[in-house]
């Protein structure tokens, strides 16, 4: 049900979000073979400080419905981060089939560069906006100097390194296969070849991780169109095969450990990984493709390190993930990369990624993280209608 | 009590020595820092207001590299057993011991551990 996709990413756009947004729309509908006007529900996510240049957008859905010019039925936003992609599509799948609705927009994305510009991250947008509320205990919190989300993982990276002895060289390694896999793909921005030697050589951002490990914020936009009308859409019927969410959203501080994620939950016993050709997993950063290989049960915790050094992880190998790169060689539209691996999946399933393409690849199974601090897992597998 | 209560005796223990306060559930005897009116653990609302030794252990920590300058940020584990964000102001690795101290900058506080 998935008729129509498209994206357009640029490091920096000179104008407006709201034309790249419909600029993208339009691509999409074209592939579906739809108009704007058959659209009946709008879903999006909006991160603060990452849509045109503002750290709110007032009433979101209305705003960008009325740039486009639709009136849908109905309209969602998601506010998982990097995970809302895929809940969307699972949402939309649902709405579909439950005839709420024939044709639905899925919209992620924004303009990154503003807030970049202005020398901060988007967990840190509270040090470039006044008045911005970050978590419930923000007189706590908000004192303190950090990085997040790169001190975030850096946190957790260390503590990894420290409880299971992973390395910098096997984090380094998967930033080495990521870049093996986006050398053919033209939605990549970073494509000339990389040593685990260059990974290590890059200056450290907040110890351990360094440049090389840590996904760059660019402007663009991801759009999908679910929809029941696919008679002009030449997309193979892609059904959700299986789906899990889970949202960990006490501060991290609480948690058991910080070396989990939430995809310790979203993923239990949702599929048989032996069945999944291809892996999408979110790349914000080496370390986090390094959790989710064990959370969703590649590896046992610990040792997803050792994983990628027994496991060809390039498009060609035994287990293939992140088969175009990943949002590592991409860049992250709007601090949210789960438009680029639900791309790549639908690209790997309508065997359209030229010069990176899984043989033969019938099943992909992705995972999001996204959120404060990691606090929201979407697990999705996608494959052909039975 | 209200959250404005909690607040109100955060403030009084840190600003008369700069002491960390905490939470406990005298229920089920949870600890926690981030302030609610209820135990997240066991949702009952018998709860007391402590101040904390301040003595705990690194549980993990980074060194972040900016714009020339370094700092270094981090979480601790109190020996009353819960954990707090914070700054370092030496150089750390993971168990080494820390003394907490938490100082008021016009609205936030700033968190601060040494090594002891």
């Amino acid at each position: 049900m998935i008729v129509g996709f498209a994206s357009n990413l640029y490091k920096k756009y000179e104008g407006s979000a709201f034309e790249i947004l419909a600029d993208t729309l339009f691509s999409a509908l074209d592939v579906a073979g739809l108009n704007k006007d058959e659209i009946d529900g709008l879903f999006l996510t909006v991160l603060p400080g990452t849509f045109d240049g503002y750290a709110t957008l007032h009433f979101p859905t209305a705003q960008i419905a009325q740039y486009l010019g639709i009136k849908p039925k109905f309209t969602k936003v998601f506010d998982y981060g990097g995970a809302s992609a895929l809940s969307m599509i699972y949402h939309a799948y649902k709405a579909i089939k439950a005839g709420e609705g024939d044709t639905i927009a899925c919209i992620v994305g924004g303009k990154a560069s503003d807030l970049r510009g202005k020398g901060v991250t988007v967990d840190s947008v509270d040090k470039a906006y006044a008045d911005v509320s970050i978590t419930p205990f923000d007189r706590l919190f908000r004192g303190l100097n950090d990085l997040n989300p790169v001190s975030d993982y850096a946190l957790v990276a260390n503590r990894h390194k420290y409880l299971f002895g992973s390395t910098d060289e096997q984090r380094a390694l998967i930033a080495v296969r990521q870049r093996f896999n986006a050398q053919n793909n033209d939605k990549a921005m970073f494509r000339d070849p990389l040593t685990v030697e260059q990974v290590l050589k890059s200056s450290i951002v907040a110890e351990p991780l360094r440049l090389l490990e840590i996904v760059y914020p660019i402007d663009g936009f991801h759009v999908f169109i679910v929809s029941k009308r696919s008679s002009k859409s030449n997309l193979r019927p892609i059904d959700v095969l299986a789906y899990g969410e889970a949202h960990w959203t006490v501060m991290p501080t609480e948690l058991d450990d910080i070396i989990y994620t939430p995809a310790v939950q979203s993923a239990k016993d949702i599929f048989n990984l032996n069945k999944v050709d291809a892996f999408e997993l979110y790349d914000s950063f080496t370390i986090t493709v390094m959790l989710q290989v064990e959370d969703i049960g590649l590896a046992e915790k610990g040792k997803g390190g050792e994983f990628f050094e027994k496991h060809d992880t390039t498009y060609l190998g035994d287990i293939p993930i992140n088969t175009g790169g990943g949002s590592l060689n991409t860049g992250q539209p709007a601090y949210m990369s789960g438009g680029v691996i639900l791309e790549e999946a639908l690209l790997q399933l309508n065997d359209m990624a030229k010069g990176h393409q899984v043989k033969d690849a019938d099943t992909v199974f992705l995972n999001g993280i996204g959120g404060w601090n990691r606090a929201h897992s979407v697990s999705l597998v996608l494959g052909e209608e039975k | 009590m209200k959250l404005e209560e909690i607040y109100a005796k955060y403030d009084e223990i840190i600003r008369k020595d700069s002491s960390l306060p905490y939470i406990k559930c005298k229920d089920c005897n949870y600890t926690f820092f981030y302030a609610r009116h209820f135990c997240p653990k066991c949702g009952s609302r018998n709860i007391e207001v402590l101040k904390s030794s301040g003595i705990g252990k690194v549980f993990s920590w980074t060194k972040i590299y900016r714009k020339g300058e370094t700092w270094i940020y981090g979480i601790v584990e109190l020996e009353e057993g819960f954990r707090v964000y914070c700054n370092f102001t030496d150089n750390v690795k993971i168990g080494d011991k820390v003394k907490v101290k938490i100082v008021r900058n016009d609205k936030y506080y700033s968190i601060l551990a040494s090594r002891v």
